[in-house]
């Protein structure tokens, strides 16, 4: 049986091909075809071949599931699905983490930009303190010391 | 390494600040102070109202427990911390408000992330100045005066309005009066001072025995073993009638309201 494909070309020039269920957990890539019916080939000016790769195989993963599933005994599937996501997220660099939330965020892939969101709010911030989350996200302290009193002074109750 | 600003802003992402905000609103509540003392951008999305749609959103909101004291007038958060310890914690940011002390007694209404100071003794006497403290911020903002002094009100919030109903002294005379404010509106509806002829539940400071059906409040009275309806199209209040035998050896009344059947409200009568 022939199932559709859809060509992705990352920016720097990688083509991906990818049956049509899987791109089209995208939500932004379906505005594409229709816009682009002539070539069949998807520019993704945004994205890059590392990261596209990412998202192909999160996205393979995920619909695999959806179709075999049927909507029966879904718990087993869906606890592997989030062991694999955990897995998934904890094998990325912070730049490639980075660059996968925003290629998400670009390629409207709801369920991968709540769980990129959800890592980098549980790994790098949750529970860190000021210095710990500047020197994380590589954040630059823009407060002089009168202006941190101050904003210290306000939220006074939480360092107690 | 990468920068999160540097990498989201020279991204594609057209908003990259939305991204960030995406992040902070899947946080406890807790880390938010912590954040805010990061660079002024993450304090200002910390203070930022598209934060708390956000969390909402996401089903991400937080209760918080808020406490006055009676002995300074100061109000308290109750601090979870991590290693299970719990303590409460003067907010140095929200001023002096009326407390339920022995002699001062405001009603507070939490709604949403506001509370609602309604009333109240202010340098001793009794004030018609009715707040809210944002709970997101800690900080307080007058409200219109209630256009009454009121002491011992009580005050709760049935279905969007909150009914707030006291005793008003004026040359000596005792007067019962009620004010209502609709939350959605932000604004006291009319008529501004309801002349009221129910006996008030004593010291709950709630309306214990209440209910809003079609926009009519109807309300046991103990005293007078009634139900006293108030009808503001008509502006009076009225008694509901049909049921004195039925009332005559209940202590306290309560009603099981069903939101989703509006005219099927159901009264649950407690005999004792």
């Amino acid at each position: 049986m022939s199932k559709k494909n859809i060509v992705l070309k990352s920016s720097n020039g990688i083509i991906f091909e990818v049956e049509e269920a899987v791109a089209l957990q995208s939500e932004t890539i379906p505005y594409m075809i229709e816009d682009d019916c002539a070539n069949d080939t998807i520019p993704l000016a945004n994205v890059t071949g590392d990261i596209l790769a990412l998202v192909i195989e999160y996205c393979k993963k995920h619909v695999v599931v959806a179709d075999g599933d049927g909507g029966g005994s879904s718990s087993s599937s869906q606890e592997d699905l989030k062991n694999w996501d955990a897995q998934f997220m904890n094998d990325l660099d912070q730049s490639k983490i980075f660059n996968l939330l925003l290629a998400a965020d670009f390629l409207n892939i709801k369920t991968l930009f709540d769980l990129t969101c959800q890592f980098v709010a549980d790994t790098m911030i949750k529970g860190k303190s000021v210095e710990e989350v500047r020197r994380t996200l590589n954040i630059e302290k823009d407060y002089t010391s009168e202006e941190e009193a101050k904003a210290r002074q306000e939220n006074e109750w939480a360092f107690k | 390494m990468a920068n999160v600003e540097t990498v989201l802003s020279d991204s594609v992402a057209s908003r990259p600040e939305d991204v960030i905000v995406d992040i902070i609103a899947r946080l406890p509540r807790c880390d938010y102070p912590t954040l805010s003392l990061v660079s002024k951008q993450f304090r200002s999305l910390v203070a930022s109202p598209e934060l708390y749609v956000s969390r909402s959103l996401l089903g991400c909101t937080e209760d918080s427990l808020y406490n006055i004291e009676t002995d300074d007038d100061r109000w308290y958060i109750l601090r979870r911390k991590a290693n299970g310890f719990s303590s409460l914690v003067l907010i140095s940011s929200l001023p002096t408000l009326p407390s339920f002390g022995s002699k001062a007694s405001g009603s507070y209404v939490a709604v949403g992330s506001r509370i609602y100071g309604l009333g109240g003794i202010h340098n001793d006497d009794t004030t018609m100045n009715a707040v809210t403290i944002d709970c997101r911020s800690h900080t307080v903002q007058p409200l219109t005066s209630m256009l009454v002094h009121m002491c011992d009100p009580i005050a709760d919030i049935i279905h969007g309005r909150i009914y707030v109903a006291g005793n008003s002294f004026h040359d000596n005379v005792r007067k019962k009066v009620m004010v209502v404010f609709n939350t959605e509106t932000q604004k006291w509806e009319e008529p501004r001072i309801i002349k009221v002829d129910i006996e008030l539940g004593g010291h709950t400071y709630k309306w214990n025995d209440a209910c809003v059906v079609d926009d009519v409040l109807y309300y046991f009275d103990l005293a007078e073993k009634s139900i006293r309806t108030y009808d503001p199209k008509q502006r009076y209040w009225g008694v509901l009638n049909g049921v004195e035998e039925l009332l005559a050896g209940t202590e306290s009344c309560s009603y099981i309201d069903i939101h989703s059947k509006p005219r099927g409200a159901q009264m649950k009568l407690q005999r004792c």
